[in-house]
């Protein structure tokens, strides 16, 4: 972790401020360099210049002093003379402690010699002027003194002229170094700001490539390819999430192949499951195309496989039948619908039958995208179906001969036409009867089961209004429930929608339903039975609740079923609620009960509405 | 009222023969088709209680030939079979029956039937 990212950025800004640090320090430098330059300027020549131009000034007023002191009496002119000798002295000794330039020394020296000679001269001329008269010592001033005065003013000016180039000098020197501060600084700060810019560049490219790998390879890992590996060099971060990252890629190669070995089983068990299912087994997409088909569907529709699969349904296999039951399906309209079609197929020449099976295959989102399609061979059951209708025909036939008899017999006895019985007899009597009507509705009730369970009994269903059904329903009872006192009553909500409905089955439904419960409630006027119905979704929830005796739990699935009775009480054949559930099948509707023993039962079944 | 019971089952033909003696018909049996036609063009019967399943000729043959009859082309022919398949009664009506009572009947129906033909009659 010594050599991280951190260090990294960190080094790269020390650089910078080094950097930087190195440039700003060669700028004072030359800053200071300029400065001092300047300095010196100012303390070797200005000071001397000015004293070579006090030096002149007094000098000219001297000169004047001294031609006025040649016209004129009194000690004026005497007087200016010596202040400004005074001023001279005093500039002349500024310079003199300021010898700057070689020159300077011997100016300074003859200039001292010279100006002592002229202002000894001017006490020469003050003693001419008055002892020889103002002409004598006119003459000596323009002969003697003037040209004396022209080399005191020349050598002021040489004085004057010596420092003033020196001082160009200087300047032209202070603007050399200015010239090279600037050269130098741009030099040395381009030179920095280049292999700064190299340096950035380099680290930033060093520290970065990495991080651009890593995402490269995660990419590539999000596309699935869980191969990728990076580099475990160094001892940064990024080392170490490339160490993490080879570990998360090698994880997730290894699951990878766990699933693709765990789909590739359930692959080759599924389709293991649908080779070996007899019964032709057929998978659509949403188009109808078709995807999958086992070896049964190759036989039955004979096609094969791989020519087959991607066409359209009916490409491959022509049986309308077959793909209308498929194209409801993909609609999703099975509602209401008894969810299959028997269709025959010719096969080497003998004729067999199928029941065609589909079902839907939804999404996450519950759409439909495809369907499953099973054609069960129903050869054999048909087969047996026939025999058996035959059979249940004929035995019930055999049985009603018998039983016409009988009836007729007890009853001729029963009612005295063959002379007068007594009570014990007609007790006797009775019983047959009894027996005989009972072995008479079971055949009954067996023979319609069979025909329904067959399919022999189609049903008329047709819009109906349920009031009409109850009422058709309840006409039977009208003379019973006088005799026995008991409380029915027909509670239906106003305005219900029709349901799709066999009129007479369901009526039969009813009055069967209602019948059981007249046969388990009180008869002792506490009895109470009651006929209602409610809108569901799309489906009437037809009720019939009593206050019976109720059901016990174990049996409320078990009664449904042939020849289940819920008690031994008299009457019923035990096949009615089996006849009502075929009924309600048929129609794509359900029936079952809720009840608890002591406290009555409540039978419900479901009707689909019109629309 | 003449009735001519074609039936092959004695034990039925008992009871019925009785109980329409008792009622003051005239009852005539005839145990299977042949005979039935026979008996019908010399007994000339009101009404015919025919079954379906019978020796020989059956109760639809039996219906179609009386029909064609001089002698009963206008009796009415009523049906008492243990068939209470639609298609079997369907056959009976095309046939040319008159009525269709399925075995086992009561007495008040049959009572019933004969009445509706007596008043018909």
């Amino acid at each position: 972790m010594k050599n991280s990212i951190r260090v990294k950025i960190i080094t790269v800004f020390v650089f910078l401020f080094v950097v930087l640090g190195t440039i700003s320090i060669w700028s004072i430098l030359n800053f200071r360099r300029l400065s001092d330059a300047i300095e010196a300027i100012m303390e070797a020549n200005y000071q001397s210049v000015v004293s070579a131009q006090i030096m002149t000034v007094a000098l000219e007023r001297q000169d004047s002093a001294e031609l006025a002191s040649i016209f004129s009496t009194g000690d004026s002119a005497s007087e200016i003379f010596t202040s400004n000798q005074n001023e001279f002295l005093k500039a002349l000794s500024r310079a003199e402690d300021n010898i700057t330039e070689t020159k300077e020394p011997a100016i300074l020296s003859e200039l001292n010699e010279l100006y002592a000679d002229y202002v000894n001269e001017y006490y020469v001329l003050l003693a001419i002027a008055e002892s020889r008269g103002i002409q004598e010592a006119s003459s000596y001033y323009y002969n003697s003194i003037l040209p004396l005065f022209e080399n005191v003013k020349k050598l002021t000016r040489d004085l004057l002229t010596v420092n003033q180039e020196a001082m160009l000098s200087k300047r032209n020197r202070a603007l050399e170094v200015a010239r090279n501060a600037s050269f130098s600084t741009a030099l040395i700060s381009s030179f920095a700001i280049f292999l700064g810019f190299i340096f950035s560049i380099y680290l930033t490219a060093k520290t970065v490539r990495p991080i651009t790998m890593l995402i490269e390879k995660i990419k590539l890992i999000a596309q699935g390819d869980y191969r990728q590996q990076l580099q475990e060099k160094g001892r940064d971060e990024i080392a170490e999430l490339s160490k993490e990252f080879n570990i998360m890629a090698g994880r997730l190669k290894a699951f990878e192949e766990m699933n693709i070995q765990k789909l590739m089983e359930e692959k080759r068990k599924a389709e293991g499951i649908v080779e070996s299912i007899g019964d032709v087994v057929l998978v659509t997409d949403s188009e109808n195309r078709i995807l999958v088909l086992n070896r049964a569907a190759e036989k039955v529709f004979d096609i094969r496989k791989e020519e087959a699969v991607r066409t359209h349904f009916l490409e491959s296999i022509r049986y309308e039948e077959v793909f209308e039951q498929v194209k409801k399906t993909l609609k999703g309209q099975q509602e209401g619908d008894k969810g299959y079609a028997d269709v025959s197929i010719e096969e080497n020449g003998s004729t067999r039958h199928f029941r065609v099976k589909s079902k839907p295959i939804k999404n996450e989102q519950k759409e439909i995208v495809g369907v499953v399609t099973l054609l069960q061979d129903i050869t054999k059951l048909k087969e047996v179906d026939a025999m058996k209708s035959e059979f249940v025909s004929t035995v019930s036939h055999e049985f009603r001969t018998p039983l016409t008899s009988m009836g007729m017999a007890v009853n001729l006895l029963l009612d005295g036409t063959s002379g007068e019985t007594n009570e014990e007899q007609k007790e006797l009597l009775q019983a047959i009867k009894e027996d005989q009507e009972r072995l008479n509705s079971l055949v009954g009730d067996l023979l319609d089961l069979s025909r329904i369970e067959s399919g022999k009994i189609q049903m008329d269903i047709q819009p109906n209004e349920l009031k009409e059904i109850v009422d058709n329903a309840m006409r039977p009872f009208t003379i019973q429930l006088k005799e026995n006192d008991i409380d029915l009553r027909v509670e239906l909500p106003d305005k219900l929608p029709r349901v799709k409905a066999d009129f007479n089955k369901i009526s039969w439904v009813l009055t069967n339903l209602v019948g059981n419960a007249i046969r388990y409630v009180s008869k002792d006027g506490s009895g109470k039975i009651t006929v209602t119905a409610r809108k569901t979704v799309n489906k009437l929830l037809v009720s019939v609740t009593d206050n019976g005796i109720g059901i016990p739990e174990d049996m409320q699935e078990k009664i449904f079923e042939k020849f289940v009775r819920a008690d031994e009480s008299p009457g019923g054949t035990g096949l009615g609620l089996a006849i009502s559930r075929e009924i309600l099948l048929a129609h794509g509707g359900e029936i079952w009960v809720s009840s608890k023993q002591g406290s009555g039962s409540a039978f419900y079944f479901t009707l689909y509405c019109v629309g | 009222m003449k009735i001519l019971v074609v039936e092959d089952e004695k034990n039925i033909v008992l009871s019925l023969k009785m109980m329409l003696k008792k009622l003051d018909h005239d009852v005539v049996v005839a145990k299977n088709g042949v005979e039935s036609l026979e008996i019908s063009r010399v007994f000339r019967p009101d009404l015919v209680l025919l079954d379906i399943v019978l020796p020989g000729m059956d109760g639809y043959l039996v219906c179609q030939a009386m029909k064609k009859e001089h002698e009963t082309a206008r009796t009415p022919i009523v049906f008492m079979s243990a068939m209470s398949r639609e298609e079997d009664i369907k056959k009976a009506y095309q046939a040319g029956a008159a009525d269709y009572i399925v075995k086992p009947f009561t007495p008040e129906q049959m009572k019933s039937i004969i009445e509706k033909y007596l008043k018909g009659g």
